[in-house]
């Protein structure tokens, strides 16, 4: 037995622990193979850890899922597992890749479990006080040598990394919503970031089938900067030239965007473009372009009185 | 119908091609060669007969002034001036002509064949009949019309200036190259095409004459070109159409 498995005493996923077993025999004669593989460990299984963890695991790495949150854990599980055979269904992924996926999960709640792994990827709430106290936690748990990253595209990578022991270990990796689909990772250089720990990390967003893009530690990095715009532009036009969300829309569809402004931001969910707006223009010392726009304040205040409708558009459209 | 065709590349080429293809008439100049006499009397003559005119000139205000009040001042009294909305409203650009009333404003960006849509934007002082008459003659090109308010850029010139404004700031200081700005908005936000690709097929000074023409008009900084953009511009670096701007581009390979 290589490692334990790690599986919080609450959760008795009896599941899991019992396709860990069965891989283990039915691989028996592929352990030399097995011994090489890595270990990811993902802490935070909201949207973004849950769809990581999955990219990660359909690299053929191992996966430590990490949450404060039993029913969380249980939630992301069960949302990589439909989506992994969503992939299969669709023609995506190879069936026995993602079969194989599967079983490389271990949940926990325990930070210390995460000490096993090769790679940390922090993917909790965009708040600088809860991350740095994952960082502080991770610092006395990890290997010296352990590569530690953070998913957020806003917060300094340089400011996380000063609350370590070991601040060259420490990366930004950006992954683009939804992470288990889209192809971009933005792979973050802090100030005092090793190179071959830079080399390092983008050969694992290379296996997992990603496209890196190796950027500096600035605010927004390359695609929330660009989001921004996109949006706070739209919403500009849709006041000074008094034109509705639906043209604007056929307009940028129309010259080849997926989405247009609007419709992206229901998509994405009129709260959360909101806040990484705010997130934004207070990383940048309140730069102007950045400024939010108030109809987003409306939006995001009006979306949340309704639950989840509303928006630009009516549900459903 | 006989057309009248002047301003930059690409945009009046792809525009001449749509009318030849709907056998119009084309009288078709580059605002550059205007410079050489001989071109200019020709250009001249060529607005005196013309049904309709259409100007694309957007690398400065000044150089658009100079271009429409020299097309419109020879032009019969009947033919309508479609004018490109992008460095300057249609409503300002007809406070240039002698006859007002027959301006109307577009907004395109190229590749213009495939873009579908043309964005139409009467002047403040656009006479009603000139304006069905205009609205006609881009349906029969084959665009769809969507009528927008004017203003400087109009809906995706302005859009489009402004996120390619973006990525030359975000390739100024992340350190990232131009092959990486342009494959992280491909795969980042699955947009059409790179925008620093985008501002090689637009020409860098029609990029930079909207961003400056949206931020005298609005008196917003955030329009204000990206000090990058500015030097390409100065450099001669205009993109695809000098072989040179963000990428280099071949005299017989026009892919970057």
């Amino acid at each position: 037995m290589r490692r334990p498995v790690f599986v919080s005493a609450f959760l008795l996923p009896t599941v899991i622990l019992f396709t860990k077993v069965l891989h283990r025999i039915v691989l028996n004669g592929a352990v030399m193979q097995s011994l090489a593989r890595q270990t990811v460990a993902v802490i935070g299984a909201g949207t973004m850890g849950a769809d990581i963890a999955q990219s990660v695991a359909l690299g053929g790495y191992d996966v430590i899922l990490h949450d404060i949150n039993d029913t969380i854990l249980r939630r992301a599980l069960a949302r990589i597992s439909r989506g992994l055979d969503k992939g299969v269904a669709l023609g995506k992924n190879n069936p026995l890749v993602a079969r194989r996926a599967k079983r490389a999960f271990v949940l926990t709640t325990d930070l210390d479990r995460c000490g096993a792994a090769d790679v940390v990827i922090e993917a909790v709430r965009e708040d600088m006080g809860l991350k740095q106290s994952v960082f502080q936690a991770l610092d006395g748990v990890v290997a010296p040598n352990t590569i530690l990253a953070t998913s957020s595209n806003t917060l300094s990578v340089t400011a996380l990394a000063a609350e370590t022991r070991y601040p060259e270990r420490v990366i930004g990796l950006h992954f683009c919503r939804p992470a288990h689909i889209m192809r971009l990772v933005e792979v973050v250089r802090g100030d005092a970031t090793r190179q071959d720990v830079l080399d390092q990390a983008v050969d694992l967003v290379s296996s997992i089938n990603k496209t890196p893009v190796v950027l500096q530690d600035l605010p927004g990095l390359i695609v929330n900067r660009m989001a921004h715009m996109y949006f706070s532009e739209a919403l500009r036009l849709a006041d000074d030239a008094r034109l509705d969300a639906a043209t604007i829309d056929r307009l940028m569809e129309a010259a080849g965007f997926p989405m247009g402004p609007f419709r992206l931001m229901d998509y994405l969910g009129a709260g959360a473009v909101f806040e990484a707006a705010q997130a934004l223009y207070e990383a940048t010392f309140h730069e102007s372009r950045y400024r939010p726009h108030p109809r987003q304040r409306r939006m995001a205040a009006g979306r949340l009185a309704r639950g989840r409708d509303g928006g630009w558009y009516p549900a459903g459209e | 119908m006989r057309v009248l065709v002047v301003g930059e590349v690409p945009f009046i080429d792809a525009l001449a091609g749509l009318c030849r293809a709907r056998n119009h008439k084309v009288d078709l100049f580059l605002s550059d060669d205007l410079e050489d006499q001989d071109t200019l009397d020709n250009m001249v003559r060529a607005a005196t007969r013309c049904q309709i005119a259409i100007e694309s000139l957007n690398e400065s205000p000044s150089a658009k002034l100079w271009l429409v009040e020299g097309v419109e001042v020879n032009m019969p009294p009947d033919a309508p001036l479609l004018v490109s909305a992008l460095c300057a409203s249609a409503t300002e650009i007809a406070s240039w002509t002698e006859n007002p009333a027959r301006v109307v404003g577009y907004g395109l960006l190229p590749p213009i064949s495939t873009t579908g849509l043309v964005e139409f934007a009467p002047a403040l002082q656009t006479d009603f009949e000139v304006v069905s008459r205009a609205r006609r003659f881009w349906e029969e090109l084959g665009f769809s019309v969507v009528r927008v308010p004017d203003s400087v850029g109009l809906v995706r010139p302005r859009m489009v200036c402004s996120l390619i404004n973006e990525a030359v700031r975000a390739l100024m200081t992340t350190g990232a190259s131009v092959e990486n700005v342009d494959t992280a908005l491909e795969l980042g936000m699955n947009h059409p095409r790179g925008p620093l690709t985008w501002a090689d097929e637009i020409g860098l000074d029609v990029v930079q004459g909207t961003l400056e023409a949206l931020q005298r008009f609005w008196g917003d900084d955030r329009y204000h070109p990206a000090p990058l953009l500015r030097q390409k511009v100065s450099a001669g670096h205009l993109g695809k159409k000098n072989g040179q701007g963000f990428y280099k581009y071949d005299a017989q390979d026009s892919e970057p």
